[in-house]
């Protein structure tokens, strides 16, 4: 049966299934009969469920909330329970999210570990935020939003994130990142002397180990942020924070993947570098320009390693879909993205 | 030889149906994979025309830059070649020291490949170079 096929026969039942855990869930929590209303499903993502609904207690009171959940238990990245501890330890450290009320391990409620949040209102999909960022002349104040953002996430001290979080051990966030990235190059069904020249300039350029190890969300950028009209209401999707380099982060949504054809603002396609450097200073960072340049040169080839391991998923029938097959044909937007970065002096 | 229409004439057709039949005809998930498989076959449209000029360009790079000539290929398919001789390119920049200047020869000829490879799977997208991108 193919993925799609599969998504298609259990929507419905999925849906009724969680909507009639967080009913149950939510009564005994609150005390309270309580009915889910105008559930919406926005997940895109083919290992964990988002919906949107409305929490209606027996007295009339409507909440909107957001639930996070897993279908089963057995395709965590990081355990829920963690991933909603984490977004707590951000908001107490002033970083824009959406407030966890409750998260669960128990699967007999929903069919899996979940979470639930507040509904933040605004915009995810990136080229209707762009849009709408447009319209509002809200860019520069984003970028300088997401610098302040990243500077609060960085300053909490990395003992308060929960353990399960993955850490360097010996070696530096980058020369552990360079591993993998190595090893995912050793994967590729065809040689790329592209990846080959950027591993050698990243093993060549290392930058310095960081002033100190930061929890890392590792994928804020556009689409895993909500933007209203005032600017970032927003971060989400925790489940690949861990702990490293801080300038990892100010990097990934640097990419020019991330900036949905908007090419000439380098942060996500809303304004210049500048403003992300003012906003993370201002905030109490450091930042660093050649170890952001370094991230960058990083997660241009993660991405493209990604797209092609993508493509190797599709042939190989772990995961085939046209969209998966169709991966293979943009790794050359990366490598050309990648000899960008790393231009000679006058060529 | 196969009767009209040929190779090209037919993804044509194939992805005018997609882009003009099938698309307006669905929503969601269904017309996004549907636009993935449209731009798939305009990706084929172009590797048929300019497919095999393209590899032949590429094999002569690649000889220049690994001071290579006729003989010193491998006998077969052109694609195979190619394939064997940009896996002795990465080997190359995978070893300590190389040659002064090799690397930035390397640079430019994998630049005007992936222009290449670009021209094919997504036209236009060379014209930002991220010249202010630079350490």
């Amino acid at each position: 049966m193919t993925d799609a096929a599969q998504m298609q026969e259990t929507a419905a039942v999925r849906q009724s299934r969680v909507a009639d855990g967080l009913s149950r869930f939510l009564a005994e929590k609150w005390g309270t009969g309580v009915s889910i209303e105008g559930m919406v499903e926005t997940s895109a993502g083919a290992r964990r469920g988002n919906v949107l609904f409305d929490a209606v207690r027996d007295d009339g009171r409507r909440q909107p909330l957001c639930v996070t959940y897993l279908p089963t238990l057995n395709i965590e990245l990081m355990k829920i329970s963690d991933e909603a501890a984490l977004i707590q330890l951000a908001e107490e450290g002033g970083v824009p999210v959406p407030h966890v009320h409750f998260a669960s391990e128990e699967p007999s409620w929903v069919g899996g570990p979940f979470f639930i949040s507040d509904r933040v209102a605004g915009e995810t999909v990136p080229r209707r935020v762009l849009r709408q960022v447009a319209a509002d002349g809200t860019g520069h104040r984003i970028v300088e939003s997401l610098g302040r953002a990243f500077a609060a996430l960085h300053q909490i001290p990395a003992s308060k994130a929960p353990e399960s979080l993955s850490r360097p051990s010996e070696e530096t966030p980058a020369e552990l990142a360079l591993t993998r990235l190595a090893e995912q190059i050793d994967n590729l069904l065809q040689p790329s002397p592209v990846f080959n020249l950027g591993l050698r300039w990243l093993t060549r350029n290392l930058p310095a180990p960081p002033r100190r190890l930061s929890i890392v969300h590792g994928d804020v950028r556009n689409g895993n942020i909500i933007v209203d009209h005032d600017g970032l209401a927003a971060v989400l999707d925790w489940e690949v924070a861990k702990i490293g380099d801080p300038m990892e982060d100010l990097a990934w949504p640097c990419l020019r993947c991330w900036r949905f054809g908007e090419d000439r603002r380098e942060v996500g396609g809303f304004g210049a570098r500048e403003g992300l450097i003012r906003g993370y200073n201002e905030g109490g960072g450091h930042f660093d320009a050649h170890s952001f340049h370094w991230w960058k040169v990083l997660g241009t080839m993660r991405w493209g390693l990604g797209l092609a391991g993508q493509a190797r998923g599709h042939l190989d029938g772990t995961f085939s879909n046209i969209v998966m097959a169709a991966s293979g044909r943009r790794v050359a937007e990366q490598e050309y993205d990648l000899l960008c970065l790393l231009r000679p002096r006058g060529h | 030889m196969q009767d009209r229409p040929d190779t090209r004439e037919l993804l044509a057709t194939l992805g005018d149906y997609l882009e003009g039949e099938l698309m307006p005809a669905l929503e969601g998930p269904l017309n996004y994979r549907t636009r993935v498989a449209l731009n798939l076959c305009r990706i084929l449209e172009r590797e048929v025309r300019l497919g095999n000029s393209f590899l032949l360009r590429e094999r002569q790079r690649l000889c220049r830059l690994l001071g290579l000539g006729p003989e010193d290929l491998l006998p077969g398919a052109l694609q195979d070649q190619v394939e064997d001789l940009n896996q002795q390119l990465a080997t190359d920049l995978a070893r300590d020291v190389l040659p002064a200047g090799f690397e930035a020869s390397a640079w430019d000829a994998l630049m005007a490949t992936t222009r290449d490879k670009l021209a094919i799977v997504r036209p236009g997208y060379d014209r930002y170079d991220a010249a202010e991108e630079s350490l």
